[in-house]
């Protein structure tokens, strides 16, 4: 209550001291922290997202994108991760992203984290679809099974083509190949039916030939 | 315009104190605030986003602070960002700078709470206060640009309050809550309204701004009776001591001041109102 008596300019030799000690301090605190605030893991960002340290600078935090988004898969993270607190992910399994035409999360974006330039879903370049455990796949295993195939958006286009294959034993399955026009969006992910999903995204990783 | 007060009675009695301003400040803060929630639970979609970055009714805002963070870290704007600050930027250009903390920032309420809780501390002599140098938050602000450039990240942007407190009521990230209840024990315990007068370089920015808003508070010499109760309301005092206890001018000039109106609501004598300072002599 008494402030209005208190002198505000405890004089100029004790600022100088403070504010040489809060920049010295906040550079080293600031740049220091940069290897541990960034999080080390890439994490699947909502289609159009520009490159990793990119999208993590140019995220303004507002969460515009989980709003618009129709199938409502969009989540932010947390303060535990550094500087993607606040940045837009999904979780695959969980919910994905449907590749919605227009790509409203996309529109909605106020800083080009998430890049204007893309306008359709089929161009998106989120990560890809790899066949992690080949060894729960139901159509390794033998059975009738392209729910992954069925179930992805990028219709017509073929992301997973079944090619045939025989085991030294001479047993004849079909395996799922994931192709290069897969972006990513984790459809596949979310509806392959065994209990844990035999096929998963890597986000941001890049089709190459040969490769899978 | 220099010297004293010119009244030598008083109107009101000492210590009637009527809060007619600060409901409806109050109000619009919660308001705010509400329509930044609802259009997310309730799907009303008037004010989308969160206070770093949003649109109302689509159109695009921005925090001109965040937005010169990312230009720097990234050394790119896009035009969206652009439309949204340059927006907001003319809108407290008009209506006075800081205007923002005090009639908008949901963590200028908490910490107004805070506030009132030190007092009763203070006044029982449980808590001192420690003053800083004001100008701190001018260092500051520049430390976080400097920051964003030279790491290529925009680290204060991490734990922005004002960014933290409505992600927390409007998508439920709790986590940065711990940051704001550290902050508000600040406040109480260590030094009064630490964050909001030293540090933060949101409302540094609008105090840029405000310095040359037309909107202040303005000083009538005539009716002032010098009873200092503007003084023991403003959250903000020296703004106050510099135009009516020095008589530096007939508005107060500090870019510091939140145009939050407790003096305008204390004042006895009507001595203080808000004005548009240009307008004021056009019309």
């Amino acid at each position: 209550m008494s402030d209005a008596k208190v002198k505000f300019t405890p004089g100029r030799r004790k600022f100088i001291r403070l504010s040489l000690a809060v920049v010295g301090g906040g550079l080293a605190l600031g740049f220091g922290s940069v290897p541990i605030l960034r999080p080390a893991k890439d994490k699947l960002r909502p289609p159009g997202a520009v490159n990793e340290t990119q999208f993590l600078a140019s995220c303004i935090k507002c969460g515009q994108c989980l709003q618009v988004c129709p199938p409502q898969v969009v989540m932010l993270d947390g303060l535990q991760n550094g500087f993607g607190v606040g940045t837009p992910y999904i979780v695959p399994r969980e919910g994905a992203c449907v590749l919605c035409a227009g790509l409203p999360c996309v529109l909605a974006c106020p800083t080009g984290a998430l890049d204007h330039a893309l306008s359709e879903g089929k161009d998106a370049e989120m990560g890809l679809a790899v066949l992690s455990k080949p060894e729960i796949c139901l159509a390794i295993k033998g059975e009738d099974c392209t729910i992954c195939l069925d179930k992805c958006p990028i219709k017509g286009m073929g992301p997973i083509v079944f090619e045939p294959r025989k085991d030294s034993q001479g047993r004849e399955y079909k395996e799922p190949v994931v192709q290069k026009t897969c972006v990513g969006c984790g459809v596949c992910e979310e509806k392959c039916p065994t209990s844990e999903p035999a096929i998963t995204i890597v986000p941001r990783l890049r089709w190459k030939e040969g490769a899978a | 315009m220099r010297g004293p007060g010119k009244r030598t009675q008083t109107l009101r009695k000492e210590g009637v104190h009527i809060h007619s301003i600060r409901n409806i400040r109050w109000a619009v803060l919660i308001g705010i605030n509400l329509l930044f929630f609802l259009s997310y639970y309730a799907d009303i979609q008037v004010l989308e986003g969160t206070l770093s970055g949003s649109r109302l009714l689509g159109f695009h805002l921005a925090d001109p602070y965040a937005t010169m963070q990312i230009a720097l870290a990234t050394q790119h704007v896009p035009v969206n960002l652009v439309i949204g600050t340059l927006t907001i930027g003319g809108f407290y250009l008009l209506f006075g700078g800081r205007t923002f903390c005090s009639w908008v920032c949901p963590y200028h309420l908490l910490a107004e709470l805070a506030d009132k809780l030190r007092d009763r501390l203070s006044a029982a002599k449980k808590v001192k206060n420690r003053n800083f140098d004001y100008k701190l938050k001018y260092v500051i602000w520049l430390l976080f640009l400097v920051l964003a450039l030279g790491s290529g990240y925009t680290i204060y942007e991490t734990f922005s309050p004002p960014g933290l407190l409505t992600r927390f009521f409007v998508y439920g990230s709790w986590a940065g809550m711990f940051i704001i209840l550290a902050l508000l024990i600040i406040e109480v315990m260590y030094s009064k309204r630490f964050w909001c007068r030293y540090i933060c370089p949101v409302g540094t920015t609008y105090n840029f701004i405000g310095r040359i808003s037309p909107f202040k508070i303005k000083w009538d010499q005539q009716s002032c009776s010098n009873c200092k109760e503007c003084q023991k309301v403003c959250m903000v005092p020296f703004v106050l001591a510099d135009t009516v206890n020095r008589g530096q001018g007939e508005y107060v000039l500090s870019g510091e001041c939140t145009r939050c109106g407790e003096c305008v609501d204390a004042c006895h004598d009507g001595a203080l109102n808000f004005k548009m300072r240009y307008l004021d002599k056009i019309i």
